[in-house]
């Protein structure tokens, strides 16, 4: 089975090493230089864009693999040549989802106390334990799929079962945040299963509609299909999650609530950019082009990064702590938290913070983004290689 | 044992003493404040706010609530942070790893991040540093240190190098009001105990269900035009009651 997907491999190699080499440099600065100096981060706003990032790979890993599976397990005899590329994507994104995590520690040097002493009741450890097995799991797929065995349908429900509680436990990591009324909600690890499967699809309906090979519009219009109902169901699962906080009347919902209205834009960007373009597709789904189909899940793709910006921004930006008159009623008031910064012209106490992304952070990201690219093509050359060798 | 402070809101004078002293004595790198003194219910720092008619203050010191169901220990990764014998919320500094998960999870926002490496204040004659000066381990792990390692998250320890020797903490011991009360919350004859049976307490964020050791007093103060009995007693329950508070053991 010859390779089809990506056309020129070298260079795509070429351009995933450029990118970590970018990103390790800005880690590099971040690190030597201080987060402080090099971020917009505070002690209100201490997730940033790794964050972002990290559950963003996350669900292209998660997604692929449930694509993959499902491909296997349905017999989807027209998609099996993009089976590999698939199942390498969902290595690769994981891999690079680990990567953007551990760049974002503090103290990455006493990560051995995460195996050596682990606290089984963290959310952190369930989702290392996850991710860890995932890890396996994928690889063990793609060696299934490229070696052909006669497990492969049984490891590619393993894989399937993987993934989904892969994205369980990433929801549970933030659903489990009682503090923070953006995050605390049943929906959320709902809502990950959802994103990530939109992922998986729209990855793949872009990969499809780009390849040369015969029957490959096909492929990804059956591929675009399924990512409109599942961004149909996501977009209704965001807006419950809204009317949900709007009805809890708390301070901190309040204020989450507030928070939207300041980021409308982004919010518009994730719900109606994603809802639009897959809504356009579908309508023109008979008549679509390739270059229509790739643009139309390109701008899904940027609606899902929004989806992971906004997963922070409603959350880290409004506060926890609201305190009034003890003997009488008055007003709710946030209480100021201490930001970490001193001197310059940031504030010492503040009650929330309006996070930029610094230049840094932006090009950390290419640390992680590289990495997945990186395992994503060697990994699908290997499978590639053996299927060939098999054909 | 459980160690406990209760905050007395009508002796609290909002003079910021205690996070002085705290920042002090714990050798607070640059931004970080352990302690932090506010009004609440102002719509802006230090502002009053009209009730009945009349301007009303009230004062709220926040530090780590030292909560018995500490959100912040449950979701710790590596049990960096721990609760040590005494009840007391503590963190391990060679074993925290940065992921800031703890912050998150805090509803009372307490934890501060070395966002890089903390430095010594620039004196006259070279580096100033502060702080108590040694080390100071619990079976062996790191509690406090005034040489504060870079990307690890840190709070309030109950001024842990003191009270391990049987001190109280820094806040305790300075605050010029004597607003604050420190002891074992389980011993009914200790001071807190004692000092808190008959007032009206409450804690921070009860809906999230931490149960914190910081109860704080409920104020009796009324607005400035009033002459109201409240007023009064609460002035006279703040003169008359100053004894009690030891000295810290630094």
């Amino acid at each position: 089975m010859k390779n089809f997907i990506i056309q020129n491999k070298g260079a795509a190699l070429i351009a995933c090493l450029v990118c970590i080499v970018a990103g390790l440099i800005a880690w590099g600065c971040m690190i030597g230089m201080g987060l402080l100096e090099t971020t917009d981060m505070s002690n209100i706003f201490n997730w940033g864009l790794l964050i972002a990032m990290f559950a963003f790979l996350v669900g292209f890993g998660a997604g692929c693999q449930i694509v993959s599976s499902w491909i296997v397990i349905t017999n989807k005899e027209e998609l099996m040549p993009y089976l590999p590329i698939c199942q390498a994507i969902s290595l690769g994104g994981v891999i690079g989802a680990a990567v953007a995590i551990m760049a974002d520690l503090g103290h990455p040097w006493h990560i051995l106390s995460m195996f050596t002493s682990p606290n089984i009741a963290s959310p952190l450890v369930w989702d290392m334990i996850a991710l860890t097995a995932f890890i396996v799991v994928s690889l063990v797929c793609l060696i299934a799929i490229g070696r052909r065995w006669a497990s492969q349908r049984i490891w590619m429900w393993v894989g399937l079962v993987c993934a989904l509680v892969l994205q369980v436990v990433e929801g549970m990591l933030f659903a489990t945040m009682t503090s923070r009324a953006w995050w605390h909600s049943f929906i959320m690890p709902i809502d990950f299963v959802i994103v990530a499967v939109i992922c998986g699809l729209t990855i793949m309906c872009i990969i499809s509609a780009a390849s040369k090979r015969q029957g490959s519009l096909e492929a990804a219009k059956e591929f675009a299909k399924l990512m409109f109902i599942f961004v149909i169901i996501h977009v209704c699962l965001s807006l419950i999650e809204v009317a949900t906080l709007a009805f809890e009347s708390t301070p901190g919902a309040s204020m989450a609530l507030s928070l939207i209205g300041s980021y409308v834009v982004l919010y518009i960007l994730e719900l109606g950019l994603a809802l639009g373009a897959v809504i356009v597709l579908r309508m023109k789904i008979d008549k679509a082009t390739k270059r229509m189909v790739i643009i139309c899940a390109s701008l899904v793709v940027v609606a899902m990064f929004a989806h992971r910006l906004m997963l922070l921004y409603p959350a880290m930006g409004a506060g926890t702590l609201f305190t009034q008159l003890s003997n009488e009623a008055s007003p709710y008031w946030l209480y100021p938290t201490s930001t970490g910064f001193m001197a310059s012209a940031k504030e010492t106490f503040a009650l929330t913070q309006a996070y930029i992304p610094s230049f840094a952070e932006w090009v950390s990201l290419l640390m992680p983004l590289g990495f997945a690219g990186l395992i994503a093509i060697i990994g699908s050359n290997v499978v590639d290689a053996w299927l060939d060798v098999k054909d | 044992m459980r160690y406990a402070m209760a905050i007395d809101l009508n002796r609290c004078i909002g003079c910021k003493t205690c996070a002085v002293v705290c920042k002090n004595h714990n050798a607070e790198p640059e931004g970080i404040w352990w302690n932090r003194v506010f009004s609440s219910g102002a719509p802006n720092y230090a502002t009053s706010i009209e009730v009945d008619g009349g301007p009303r203050m009230e004062f709220t010191p926040v530090s780590c609530q030292q909560c018995d169901d500490a959100p912040c220990q449950t979701v710790c990764p590596t049990g960096a942070t721990y609760t040590d014998e005494n009840g007391v919320v503590l963190v391990d500094y060679e074993r925290c790893i940065g992921c800031r998960y703890c912050m998150t999870a805090c509803p009372y926002n307490v934890r501060q991040f070395n966002w890089q490496k903390p430095e010594g204040i620039p004196g006259d004659d070279g580096t100033y540093t502060y702080g108590y000066p040694a080390d100071v381990r619990q079976d062996g792990k790191l509690v406090y240190t005034p040489k504060r390692p870079e990307g690890v998250v840190e709070k309030c320890t109950f001024c842990v190098q003191y009270t391990q020797d049987g001190g109280i903490p820094a806040c305790c011991a300075d605050c010029p009001a004597n607003a604050r009360i420190f002891g074992d919350i389980d011993d009914p004859d200790s001071e807190i105990s004692k000092y808190i049976a008959d007032k009206e307490t409450f804690v921070l964020g009860e809906e999230y269900n931490t149960h914190p050791k910081v109860i704080y007093i409920k104020s009796k103060r009324e607005s400035s035009n009033h002459s109201g009995s409240g007023g009064k007693e609460a002035a006279k329950e703040a003169g008359m009651s100053t004894s009690g508070n030891e000295k810290a053991g630094a």
